[in-house]
């Protein structure tokens, strides 16, 4: 199967610097994958290239095997949606006027929104258990129902790719596993793709069924949870010292930190 | 909600329509409405209509032109003049009178003015193919400020009695000298409202921010560098006809937002009538508390429209405490 996302070699940062130094990765379709490392290792330049916010330098990103850079935008957006760390709106738009904007690469300039627009709307704000926010202004919101809100316009894009940067970052631990068991309800019920930035790896190796890496613009390595997350692995890249257990529940690796500098 | 809009926007409406009655009825002589259409009073009435015409094309598009460059720029400050229009066509007027071509080229000198300033404004910001918005701003500024200073030094250094007589311009006015040249400049600025509401969508995505407008599909540098160029032209125009009229281009977009909410596809319609109704009623008073002389409309504006809007932004507070 020829994969849905493919990154070759690619090159890219912002103006004279390059942060992401020669990636490879293949996305398939249904995949659920995690970028983790250290600050500064380039995980938020891969997914601004991934986006096409930035142009690569070198290498070459597809999408179903056509260039990125030939992807007209509003289609592009139909295919792709993003979810940042956090969105701060300081006009006051209502929640509802919010999530329709996911459904401006669906209309045309003079289109108004359809009966379908708002269904889709309002199915999203339930599928983020959001739908009591609809009236409400985005401005008047907390960071976890604000989150919920942008995730629901991701959604009502109808991309067959999601991006997430962080998007648990801002959020207690009860709203993280929220948001992370919706990732997971859409991977697996609607066959949507992920990929996720994280910076927690246990929530990392919980929810993604691959992992890469990322040290110094590079993947340092790609697999599984349990072949990515490994003492080694982990020690060498964070420079920290740390014990890898099973998580009793899920089997799946556990990762726990220790004091002692390596 | 549907009809909730609607009903708005007949009020808005019908607020224009009374101003405008009251425009073309009130002034230094009351015609009564039954005899307007007399033809003894031909002359009065088509001096009346240019001036509410005037006050509607200007005050919508000031309004229209501040709209869209407060989503773009997402600074609450934004207004037509920000990129430098204002003190470009000053200084491009005050250059006519001192070269003595005042009578036959103002209109023309401010209007080129006004687009040098707004293209040196745009250069300076540009780095490469961007045009970062912190940049913007204060390129504007910087140009405003200077250009301002030459103005003043012009106006000091001249010898020239009709530079003073330049007042006019650093406060507006609804007197139209020329009607074939605001006849040009409606089109103009109508046709640009028109575009600015097509792309009421792009403005909606925009102003939450450009890396969120790229995500939904919208070709962000080119939207901006088009609208920019838009806006401009619109704001070069409207100068050259009517002077600087301030205050309408920063208020009006923001009560608008603070009664019918920020969506671009109502707001903007909304804006266009009230900044209509807003610049009429204001030259309404200017000509007529203090008749037989008349105070310049920028003076109304600013001192009308300041606690206006104070008063709404108090009102706003007080509801979203609760």
């Amino acid at each position: 199967m020829t994969p849905f996302m493919r990154l070759n070699s690619v090159v890219g940062g912002y103006a004279k610097e390059d942060v992401v130094r020669g990636v490879s990765l293949d996305i398939h379709r249904g995949d659920f994958i995690g970028i983790i490392g250290p600050n500064g290792s380039g995980k938020s330049t891969l997914l601004k290239l991934m986006t096409r916010f930035l142009k690569p330098w070198r290498g070459v990103l597809t999408l179903d095997e056509e260039d990125l850079g030939g992807i007209e935008p509003r289609s592009f957006a139909r295919k792709v949606a993003f979810v940042p760390q956090d969105t701060w709106v300081q006009f006051p738009f209502t929640v509802e006027e919010i999530v329709l904007m996911g459904r401006i690469p669906h209309l045309g300039r003079l289109q108004s929104e359809t009966k379908r627009d708002f269904a889709l709307a309002e199915k999203a704000l339930g599928l983020t258990g959001a739908s009591h926010l609809k009236g409400k202004e985005i401005d008047q919101l907390s960071a976890g129902e604000r989150q919920r809100v942008i995730i629901a316009r991701a959604l009502v894009q109808e991309p067959s790719l999601l991006l997430l940067d962080e998007p648990t970052s801002h959020l207690d631990i009860g709203h993280q596993i929220k948001m992370l068991n919706l990732l997971r309800r859409l991977n697996k019920d609607t066959g949507l793709t992920i990929v996720i930035v994280l910076h927690d790896l246990n929530l990392a190796g919980e929810y993604c069924n691959r992992l890469a890496l990322m040290e110094e613009g590079r993947v340092f390595i790609e697999g599984t949870p349990e072949q990515v997350l490994t003492y080694k692995n982990v020690e060498s890249v964070y420079k920290t010292v740390v014990v890898v257990r099973e998580n009793p529940i899920s089997g799946k690796p556990y990762v726990i930190v220790s004091s002692r500098e390596a | 909600m549907r009809s909730v809009g609607r009903q708005r926007m007949s009020f808005f409406i019908f607020v224009l329509l009374s101003v405008v009655l009251a425009g073309l009825i009130k002034g230094s002589v009351d015609v009564p409405l039954g005899e307007l259409f007399h033809p003894e009073n031909r002359p009065l009435l088509s001096l009346r209509l240019f001036r509410v015409l005037a006050g509607i094309v200007a005050g919508s598009g000031l309004a229209a032109c501040g709209i869209a460059l407060q989503a773009i720029l997402r600074n609450p400050l934004a207004e037509p003049y920000l990129l430098g229009t204002s003190s470009g066509a000053g200084l491009g007027a005050v250059l006519a009178v001192i070269l003595g071509i005042g009578q036959a080229f103002l209109p023309l000198s401010a209007f080129i003015g006004a687009l040098v300033s707004a293209v040196l404004v745009y250069s300076i910001a540009r780095q490469g193919y961007r045009i970062p918005i912190p940049s913007l701003i204060l390129s504007g500024v910087v140009v405003s400020v200077a250009f301002s200073g030459i103005i003043v030094f012009l106006i000091s250094v001249s010898s020239n009695e009709a530079v003073h007589g330049l007042m006019w311009w650093l406060w507006g006015s609804l007197d139209v000298y020329d009607p074939r040249l605001l006849s040009a400049v409606s089109l103009v600025v109508l046709a640009g409202i028109a575009v600015l509401f097509v792309f009421a969508q792009d403005l909606n995505a925009l102003s939450l921010g450009e890396e969120e407008a790229h995500h939904l599909g919208v070709q962000t540098e080119r939207v901006k560098t088009g609208l920019f160029i838009l806006t401009s032209l619109m704001t070069a125009c409207l100068v050259c006809v009517t002077g600087i009229i301030g205050f309408v281009g920063l208020i009006v977009p923001h009560l608008m937002r603070m009664v019918v909410g920020p969506n671009h596809k109502t707001l903007l319609p909304a804006s266009c009538l009230a900044g209509a109704s807003f610049l009429v009623g204001c030259d309404l008073i200017g000509r007529t508390v203090f008749s037989p002389v008349e105070i310049p409309i920028g003076v109304i504006t600013a001192v009308v429209g300041a606690p206006v809007f104070i008063v709404l932004m108090k009102m706003q507070h007080r509801v979203r405490e609760r």
